[in-house]
């Protein structure tokens, strides 16, 4: 029986008159570009996003999504950039599928295989099994981006931390926006203006539920008005320095200019 | 007899008292007295104009004196100050000095001074350091050495200050004891 196989092949072998021209190892490059798709955008995950501008906070839901871009090449062996059907053998069995467009044509217009690409890739695996089909003859490229699309969060909670302490919550409103004032924070946070004369700024932190920003505020950038409040009140212990009180009242021509004073010696 | 003579005692005796007050009062209008303000004004005045040597201005208000040169900006609180007011020689030098030195010399509560350069414009910008000073000296410039025998004709200017000074002081409410030793 086995005899008889044999036989058979290497009766058809000299029929095909098959010269054994098939290539170990071939190497395939590009070749013409086929087809090219992209998919719709497939959803991925969700996660929130606070920013920070001047005076005002936005609180946005990101909505993160994936887009497959394929395209296939024809594949074309590369050492005498023949096609492939036509390189490894002559035989007119092999003929039969020498034509890979077809096969594509087929794959692309839901005939036999029956995949749109947005198919492709919104079920990986059905993707997968297509693409391993599909490397067989051509050179499949599959690249993917990512996108996003944003939306505001309204009537959140924003917590204020001045220098990692708590000192107020905000509210977004229906666009996602909190507004602050640095002065009113940095009152409310009781913080002694001292530091702000001879540290090295202050630390404003807005936290919600899933997102949290910061930002470091250089002791220049600290708003007159908060050295005004200060002065007022903590106007009893800065007298306590009598003549300084004085002499730095003369010099200053502003809260801020009179706190430098008082404190940079 | 002796009546007489005694009328004619009292009589001289009370038209030279009256003689005597009158030339007093022609001779000796006695000047207006300075208030706080005037005096100030007259420290910051005569200050500036006997310091011939550098450029210098003061300001003031109400018991405070900044007195700015080229190198340096200084402040001064006189209700901080440490009687006396002082009148000192340096070495190599002419001039006569006023000292006035400040209570709590560390703390910079009653004298401040700070560096003034191109980069704070000479003090015109309000960047830079205030620091303590214990002491500020006037400087008077006196071309003939005040010690010594010239001592009284040359000493008038400085001990003008440094009575101005005081003055003014013991107006800001700078106080001075009296000691039983």
């Amino acid at each position: 029986m086995k005899l008889k196989v044999y036989s058979v092949i290497l009766l058809m072998a000299a029929v095909s008159g098959c010269t054994t021209t098939k290539v170990q190892n071939v190497k395939h490059e590009r070749g013409q570009l086929l087809k090219q798709e992209v998919s719709e955008p497939v959803y991925v995950s969700s996660s929130r996003k606070l920013s920070l501008t001047d005076n005002q906070v936005k609180l946005e839901q990101i909505d993160n999504y994936d887009t497959k871009e394929i395209k296939i090449y024809e594949k074309v062996q590369s050492t005498n950039l023949k096609r492939e059907g036509t390189t490894v053998t002559d035989s007119p069995f092999m003929a039969i599928i020498g034509t890979p467009g077809a096969i594509l044509a087929d794959i692309f217009t839901l005939g036999t295989v029956g995949f749109t690409s947005d198919m492709w890739v919104k079920d990986t695996h059905e993707w997968e099994t297509v693409k391993e089909k599909l490397e067989n003859d051509f050179i499949v490229d599959e690249t993917s981006k990512r996108s996003y699309q944003s939306s505001p969060l309204g009537n959140a909670k924003v917590d204020v931390f001045i220098n990692g302490v708590f000192v107020d919550t905000m509210m977004t409103d229906r666009s996602g926006m909190a507004y602050f004032d640095l002065a009113n924070l940095l009152n409310s946070s009781d913080l002694h203006p001292k530091q702000f004369i001879t540290n090295k700024g202050v630390n404003v932190e807005f936290r919600s539920s899933q997102a949290k920003t910061s930002k470091n505020i250089s002791n220049r950038d600290i708003p007159e008005n908060y050295f005004a409040i200060q002065f007022d009140k903590r106007r009893a212990e800065l007298e306590g320095r009598k003549g300084r009180f004085e002499n730095c009242s003369f010099i200053a021509k502003s809260k801020r200019e009179f706190f430098e004073c008082f404190y940079q010696s | 007899m002796i009546i007489k003579k005694f009328m004619l005692g009292v009589i001289l005796i009370t038209a030279s008292f009256h003689l005597a007050a009158q030339t007093d009062h022609q001779e000796n209008t006695p000047l207006p007295t300075a208030n706080k303000t005037q005096i100030a004004e007259w420290i910051a005045q005569h200050a500036v104009a006997w310091d011939e040597d550098t450029k210098l201005e003061i300001t003031g208000d109400d018991c405070r004196l900044q007195i700015n040169r080229d190198n340096t900006s200084s402040i001064m609180n006189f209700s901080g100050i440490l009687f006396p007011v002082e009148i000192i020689a340096k070495d190599n030098s002419k001039h006569a000095y006023v000292r006035v030195r400040f209570k709590d010399r560390y703390s910079g509560d009653y004298g401040m001074k700070k560096a003034c350069n191109t980069q704070n414009e000479f003090c015109k910008k309000n960047i830079g350091k205030w620091s303590p000073i214990s002491y500020f000296d006037f400087k008077v410039t006196d071309v003939v050495n005040y010690i010594g025998m010239d001592r009284d004709l040359n000493h008038s200017k400085s001990r003008s200050l440094a009575r101005a000074l005081t003055h003014y002081a013991k107006l800001c409410n700078a106080k001075d004891y009296e000691f039983t030793f």
